[in-house]
């Protein structure tokens, strides 16, 4: 732990992340979200569906790029696959794929040494993150941690724009969750390690949330958004 | 102590190369102008009445980021003078002002897309959402900004400031022929204006007038010639220039444990006993 999880983590990273909603802008749009109540639901939701797989991927991410130099020859291809496979909403996966340019764009910045092409031009936002958080001095576990906060903290800060929502109501929300996500992210590192130890890729966490999947395909068929996703 | 092999505690890579802040040089690609301003002002007809007035000469694309609908790239189709592919929207997530100034990674993408997909690209438009007077846009976005006020926000917009006013490269204020019958008065806006940005242009504009948007049309001109003659100024150099005075992060993979902050960076901080 250290400055760079701060770095990461931080929601001003300038990777594109304010214009993602997680489904929530569609879910608010069909009333299924309108308090404090059922945005926790939707954040749950997110968290063990989503959550759980972005920080199994981000930690096996952070394992296969390696604590010292970015493994240009990893499974790279295999990651990206498996999360396609992961991910059975176009929109999610596009919304993933954006989120993943923009950050990968960043850490090409900051550690420019390393082979980042590797990672593909559009690599899913978790992949990067995962190898970036290491360039970051951080190990699988943070990457995780990254990961699964990130699924919560987006569509909160979406909540507070959409709903008018206390933003100080919504942080303590997210602060009495932070204990799951500090779980979720440990089983996600715990079962990266067991995957990249045997190399059986295919074997990665594969929770699911239809509803998300839902949202994401009717938002990409609204006419007005204020989100990307 | 060269800054390469320091040993002090860092994230970045420590690398000089720094290339995500490539010292753009101008004339490399296309220019990129960014087009903000209050809503309502008349970004999006100003765009539509370069358009119009840039087709045949210049080859260039939109970036539209309105904030709630396609609405403004449906508003340029339908001007008939862009084709479908050479416009792109933005989603801002409810923040017009950071797409284009704290985070411009979605704007960023859209601008390169449509660079790549088509080779002759020679200037991009990016139109903001509208915001306030304080609307910017990042240097990592816009090489030159422009931004639009209108007379019938009140005369008194230019004496407010705002870093929208004060900072952009051309302050236009549209809709001049409002002027009578919202009591604004023209003189006062100039003489505000000349005040609040000494050395740096304001035109006053209506499309609706005769010359329409030349004065403006002939300015991004001047700035197309300047970038594609490479005498623009290369903003993202200064940039980089003024993080060179950054101590140099040492590589991730450094053995070695804390050490001294650099020499640089100790000289740079006021101390205690300075």
């Amino acid at each position: 732990m250290g400055a760079g999880l701060l770095l990461l983590g931080d929601s001003r990273l300038p990777a594109g992340g304010h214009a993602h909603s997680g489904g929530l802008e569609n879910a608010v749009a069909r009333g299924e979200v309108h308090d404090l109540d059922t945005l926790t639901d939707f954040l749950l939701g997110r968290l063990y569906g989503s959550g759980a797989v972005q920080g199994a991927f981000a930690a096996c991410a952070a394992l296969v790029a390696g604590p010292y130099a970015l493994d240009a020859h990893g499974p790279w291809a295999e990651l990206d696959t498996e999360l396609d496979a992961r991910t059975p909403s176009a929109p999610s996966r596009a919304a993933s794929r954006a989120q993943g340019r923009s950050l990968r764009r960043i850490a090409r910045a900051a550690w420019p040494e390393e082979p980042w092409t590797a990672l593909g031009v559009s690599p899913h936002h978790a992949v990067v993150l995962g190898a970036a958080a290491t360039r970051a001095r951080l190990d699988e576990r943070e990457a995780a941690v990254l990961a699964v906060t990130n699924t919560v903290n987006g569509p909160a800060s979406a909540a507070v724009k959409l709903l008018s929502f206390d933003p100080i109501a919504v942080t303590v929300v997210l602060a009495e969750m932070a204990g799951h996500c500090d779980q979720v992210a440990e089983e996600a590192a715990d079962a990266a390690r067991t995957v990249h130890a045997d190399g059986d890729w295919d074997r990665l966490p594969a929770w699911s949330a239809p509803g998300l999947d839902v949202c994401a395909e009717l938002h990409a068929r609204e006419e007005v958004v204020h989100f990307a996703s | 102590m060269h800054l390469d092999h320091d040993n002090s505690p860092g994230i970045g890579s420590g690398s000089h190369h720094r290339q995500g802040f490539p010292p753009v040089v101008p004339g490399s690609r296309p220019l990129r102008i960014g087009i903000g301003g209050p809503v309502g002002s008349g970004k999006t007809a100003l765009v539509a009445a370069l358009c119009r007035a840039l087709t045949g000469r210049v080859s260039l694309a939109v970036v539209t980021n309105d904030i709630y609908t396609t609405e403004d790239a449906d508003f340029l189709r339908a001007a008939g003078v862009l084709e479908p592919t050479r416009i792109a929207a933005v989603q801002t997530g409810c923040c017009p002002h950071t797409a284009v100034r704290d985070d411009i990674s979605g704007n960023l993408d859209a601008v390169e897309d449509l660079e790549a997909a088509h080779g002759d690209l020679e200037l991009v438009i990016v139109e903001s959402g509208g915001d306030n007077l304080t609307m910017t846009f990042s240097r990592g976005l816009a090489d030159v900004q422009l931004f639009v006020i209108d007379v019938s926000g009140g005369d008194k917009v230019p004496r407010k400031g705002g870093p929208g006013v004060t900072r952009s490269d051309l302050l236009v204020v549209n809709k001049t022929d409002l002027a009578p019958m919202v009591g604004a008065d023209l003189g006062v806006m100039d003489r505000d204006a000349a005040r609040m940005r000494p050395g740096t242009p304001v035109v006053f504009l209506s499309l609706r007038g005769e010359t329409g948007a030349a004065p403006v049309t002939e300015w991004v001109l001047a700035q197309l010639a300047a970038w594609q003659a490479g005498t623009a100024v290369p903003v993202a150099a200064d940039a980089a220039v003024a993080l060179g005075a950054v101590p140099a992060y040492p590589a991730a993979d450094s053995a070695a444990g804390p050490a001294a902050a650099p020499a640089a960076a100790s000289a740079a901080l006021p101390t205690a006993a300075g």
